[in-house]
């Protein structure tokens, strides 16, 4: 039964691709201005996000390192530095946007300016990482993100034509709306989910619960089942602001817009459940970046790491976090930058090395040296391949898009 | 002394590779090239379609505001939230506002482009002093409805 609770590492993995600050506004944008035009792009990153977390899920459970392990004892530290260097970056700016996401949450019930609470989370978030264990970030996080699942009530509240959905996945439209910004959204959501840091988490995390390979069948599930609510939390997302905004002629420009749908499905009650999911998943996506991060710079130097440990026995692991913890503070605290343009140059960060990160898994997975007899099949690796095309594609076009819409 | 020509191709099996890969990266370069252009054709449009977006952004953070006063007047959005949310919509619609003035229109399009400037900036100097100062329940429909009558001016070219 254990190893099924362990889905929790599934959903709060989710939840730093799909309903972080960054995701949150993209679906809304999404759903607000081309409808349901743009669900195909998240089934497809969530196709492509299951494989790649079943994959790295099943690397760690065969072995006892974790994929950045790996790639430094396969490929040599020079080539993991590559991924490392452009995960410090973007990470740093996406870890101070989930900050200011956090903390424009409680701006959103208080009034107070949110830059005046950016201290407070950070304080709160050390605080966890500092003195909770693995099992409590990832059993809180989990068990307090079903709130995002308000969207998907208010989703069937607000009389979704379902039909129409599902013809909008099938046979997407642009309608009235500019192509270039129609792509740049859809390479946002895509870009969001298949994010690097993703992987490095979710096998960080199997390698904190001793992961063996009693867990490949249950990897399988904790793959679909997290990276589903993911799913659909943020399809929920995209089917509100559809129903309710498009029609108003509103377009989701900032975090607060989202929040307006949420009130036509349930009054006065949609402003706190939004700044209750708001809250909740830029606090969740925060501490797996934190963790992430430290995650990879002591796996690729070789250093002790762990959150379990005591702090005294992985002391760079935890100096890390706090290093990068006051770094994000301080800017976006005294600058004030908005979350969301945050979230946008750490995308196009992170699209430009996805490539780096996913071709890999095409000499990894096929390697018996780490996974034993649990090497990939031809269908896992054609899904690879084609992943691994894609992947270059958003490298290729996400600096083109970005200027051209002048980041959204 | 003549320095002897670097080797054209590289073996590797017995194999050629070095024509292949150049043409391999000529494709790709060539594509590459072609897409930035399809993209640039297709993104940047002339003054039309520029300020088209720009007032349809607008329109959009004035409609957000006048939904967010209506629903204040119903009891349905809290205080704190509402003063956030025309905070908010107000920055956004400064930066909007300034987008639009840096666009260079036509000449028989300037005083169109002056209006919707203007218009903009009232409505953003509504949206702010409502977010600064706060505003009592009766008076939030009545704003919602001014809100609403300053969207009917912001058309698309």
């Amino acid at each position: 039964m254990r190893k099924y609770l362990s889905v929790t590492l599934g959903i709060l993995t989710a939840i730093g691709g799909y309903v972080d600050v960054g995701a949150i506004a993209t679906a809304g944008e999404a759903g607000s201005k081309y409808g349901f035009g743009l669900i195909w792009a998240m089934l497809l990153g969530t196709v492509c996000i299951i494989f790649l977390i079943e994959m790295v899920g099943r690397m760690s459970a065969m072995n006892d390192k974790t994929y950045m392990d790996i790639l430094r004892e396969k490929f040599g530290i020079k080539f993991a530095l590559l991924p490392l260097a452009s995960e410090l970056i973007a990470n740093f700016l996406l870890l101070a946007a989930e900050i200011g996401g956090a903390a424009f949450a409680l701006y959103l019930l208080t009034g107070i300016p949110f830059q005046i609470w950016t201290a407070a989370v950070a304080l709160s978030l050390w605080l966890l990482l500092w003195r909770g264990s693995f099992s409590l970030i990832e059993d809180g996080t989990s068990i307090l993100g079903l709130v995002t699942l308000c969207f998907l009530v208010a989703s069937f509240t607000l009389g979704t034509p379902w039909n129409a959905a599902a013809k909008g996945v099938v046979l997407p439209s642009i309608g009235s709306g500019s192509p270039v910004d129609y792509f740049y959204i859809a390479a946002g959501i895509l870009g969001a989910i298949i994010s690097p840091y993703l992987l490095f988490f979710y096998s960080s995390g199997s390698r904190e619960e001793g992961w063996t390979r009693k867990m490949i069948r249950s990897n399988r599930i904790i793959a679909v089942v997290g990276m589903g609510f993911g799913s659909v939390s943020a399809i929920s997302i995209i089917l509100v602001s559809a129903v309710a905004l498009k029609p108003l002629g509103i377009q989701v420009g900032q975090l607060q817009t989202v929040a307006l749908g949420l009130v036509k499905a349930f009054g006065i009650w949609g402003v706190y459940l939004f700044a209750a999911t708001l809250f909740i998943c830029c606090f969740g996506a925060a501490t797996e970046i934190a963790l992430a991060l430290s995650f990879e710079v002591t796996q690729i130097m070789g250093w002790k790491y762990g959150e379990d440990r005591k702090p005294r026995d992985a002391a760079v692991f935890n100096l890390i976090f706090l290093v990068y913890i006051v770094g994000s503070t301080l800017l976006i605290g005294l600058t004030g930058m908005d979350p969301l343009q945050l979230t946008i140059f750490s995308v196009i960060f992170t699209a430009l090395v996805l490539p780096a990160v996913v071709v890999p898994f095409l000499a990894v997975m096929n390697d018996p040296t780490y996974l034993k007899d649990q090497i990939n099949g031809p269908f896992s690796n054609v899904a690879v391949l084609l992943i691994v095309l894609l992947t270059f594609v958003l490298s290729a076009v996400s600096i083109p898009l970005t200027i051209l819409t002048g980041g959204g | 002394m003549a320095l002897p020509e670097p080797p054209r191709t590289l073996l590797w099996k017995g194999h050629e590779l070095y024509p292949a890969r150049t043409r391999d990266r000529r494709i790709a370069a060539a594509l590459l090239l072609l897409s930035v252009i399809l993209l640039l054709t297709a993104g940047c449009g002339g003054y039309s379609s520029q300020a088209g977006k720009y007032l349809t952004e607008a329109r959009s953070q004035v409609l957000g505001s006048a939904y967010a006063l209506e629903h204040f007047g119903d009891g349905e959005v809290s205080g704190p939230f509402l003063r956030a949310s025309l905070e908010q919509y107000a920055i956004a619609m400064k930066s909007t506002a300034r987008s639009i003035s840096s666009l260079e229109p036509p000449p028989d399009a300037r005083e169109e482009h002056r209006q919707e400037v203007e218009t903009v900036s009232r409505a953003r100097s509504l949206v702010q002093q409502a977010g600064h100062r706060g505003i009592a329940l009766k008076r939030a429909k009545e704003l919602a409805q001014k809100l609403r009558s300053i969207t009917q001016e912001l058309k698309e070219p």
